[in-house]
């Protein structure tokens, strides 16, 4: 640590000369001196830290709310840490990486300063991650209807129904596919509320236009919309023969287990939604709506469940 | 080959130093360094359901990905926790062995091979596991970010999987995010 401090300092030394931001290399020389028990050194410092960024202008960014809060944790003042980063948390409630870094590195101090845990999760509310399955819309010949091209069209019932609970659960992320019908639905929802949505294919992204355009209505266009949004789009290694009901089965474990991954990464809360009129049946078939639901119980994932026959059109 | 299509996670490691060894030093490869891989492969924890070997390459196929990493992480184990130089003739060649280890998850062709005459597992994703083991770091476990997903699935706390990075695939085999597994 105090190694590392050194080479902090270094950088912070390079950073003023140069006449630059030398305050984050400051940031981390206070740290290390901090954990390397020079307490006394680190909060003389903090305080030419805290002098520093308060005199900029950009002093309100997120980048340095945290900074302060993290001198201000450095000096013991815990609310006055908490007042910087509940800003810092609003400013990056769109980034949900840069919170979790944040959060990680406040555990760390908090642990030294004072070790109450319960103050991380009162400055840093977990963001929440949704993982999404649902239906695509009836074909001319299906003869129950599932999911009608009435109940899904753009701000139509389930639109209405997906963007209340978005809202709700305040999402910062959500992981679906991209097929015509609910998934298109829940990426246009949460990007409607400013979410971030990666879109996970099962099949080559030529397959899921054609299937899109097979649809007719709107559903192509609405269907480029979200890729241009889109923060990510991972094409699901797929066979070009595979038969469709394999893949989808490998798509809902190979979706789940990546929404864990991700969730573990930003220290995030993971929840399920489908929409679906399937989602109690007694033996689910793999690869389906239904199936995916078991999964998410199996894993101890909490879901939510729209089910289309209950919206009116 | 059946019709059968299963998901299986498949295993591809290749022995480094293996085209280095004096000849003197085979016998004891195949009949010491393949008998404790056996002995990995056949674990009742970890059972394979299909090996083989041909060279320096060893392939397995596990049932889930949780018996795979688990496999692959003894067999690194296995080559660390020996000092394989003063082997089998090996201490004045300085060769050293090392395992390079890919593991890839998905659907498969389950069916009988006639010429090993045992089961084994056919298709694309065997293809792509084969591919991540020749860009995985010696003495590492690289995987797909399918495979860490399937394995975190069954358990989240189970392993440990670090991004390396998008890396390019040898064979003009695409370009994926790759993991190390620990």
């Amino acid at each position: 640590m105090t190694e590392a401090a050194k080479w902090a300092a270094q950088a912070k030394t390079f950073a003023r000369q140069e006449g630059a931001d030398w305050s984050y290399p400051a940031n981390q020389e206070v740290q290390f001196l901090y954990f390397a028990g020079q307490h006394e050194t680190a909060r003389a410092k903090a305080l030419l830290v805290i002098e520093f960024i308060e005199q900029r202008v950009d002093h309100g960014s997120m980048w340095n709310q945290t900074n302060l809060a993290e001198m201000r944790l450095v000096l013991s003042e815990l609310d006055r840490a908490g007042e910087h980063y509940a800003k810092a948390a609003a400013l990056s409630v769109q980034s949900p990486g840069d919170l979790a870094a944040n959060r990680a590195v406040a555990a760390l101090l908090l642990a030294e300063v004072s070790g109450d845990d319960k103050l991380l999760d009162k400055w840093f509310p977990k963001p929440v991650l949704l993982i999404f399955a649902g239906h695509i819309p009836d074909c001319a010949v299906r003869e129950a209807p599932r999911l009608p091209e009435k109940i899904c069209r753009m701000d139509g019932p389930a639109a209405l129904a997906l963007t209340k609970i978005i809202a709700k659960m305040g999402v910062v992320e959500g992981i679906s596919a991209g097929a015509p019908g609910g998934d298109i639905l829940f990426a246009e929802a949460l990007l409607a509320t400013r979410g971030r949505i990666t879109l996970m294919e099962p099949f080559p992204l030529r397959r899921i236009r054609e299937v899109a355009n097979n649809c007719g209505y709107d559903w192509s266009t609405r269907l480029e919309r979200i890729y241009e949004k889109a923060s990510h789009i991972q094409a699901i290694t797929c066979a070009e023969d595979v038969d469709g009901d394999t893949q989808c089965d490998y798509a809902n474990y190979v979706m789940l287990g990546t929404a864990i991954l991700r969730t573990k990464r930003i220290n995030g809360q993971l929840r399920a939604i489908v929409l679906s009129d399937e989602a109690d049946a007694a033996a689910p078939k793999p690869g389906g709506t239904g199936h995916f639901v078991k999964l998410c119980r199996d894993a101890n994932i909490p879901i939510d469940i729209i089910n289309p026959n209950t919206l009116n059109a | 080959m059946s019709d059968a299509i299963v998901i299986r996670s498949i295993l591809f490691a290749d022995v480094v130093g293996f085209s280095k060894m004096p000849d003197a030093a085979y016998p004891g490869f195949m009949g010491e360094f393949l008998a404790n891989v056996d002995r990995v492969l056949s674990d009742s924890r970890h059972t394979a359901l299909a090996r083989n070997t041909w060279g320096d390459a060893i392939f397995a196929v596990f049932k889930t990905a949780s018996e795979a990493a688990h496999a692959a992480l003894a067999l690194q184990s296995l080559v660390s926790s020996q000092v394989w130089s003063k082997r089998f003739g090996l201490a004045s060649t300085e060769v050293s062995l090392q395992l390079r280890i890919g593991l890839h998850a998905g659907p498969l062709y389950e069916g009988f091979d006639p010429i090993t005459k045992s089961l084994s597992f056919m298709g694309r994703h065997a293809n792509l596991a084969a591919r991540i083991e020749p860009i995985a770091e010696e003495g590492h476990v690289y995987v797909s970010g399918e495979f860490a997903a399937m394995a975190t699935l069954a358990n989240p706390d189970e392993f440990q999987f670090d991004y390396v990075g998008q890396r390019t695939l040898p064979k003009k085999s695409g370009v994926i995010p790759v993991f190390r597994l620990s």
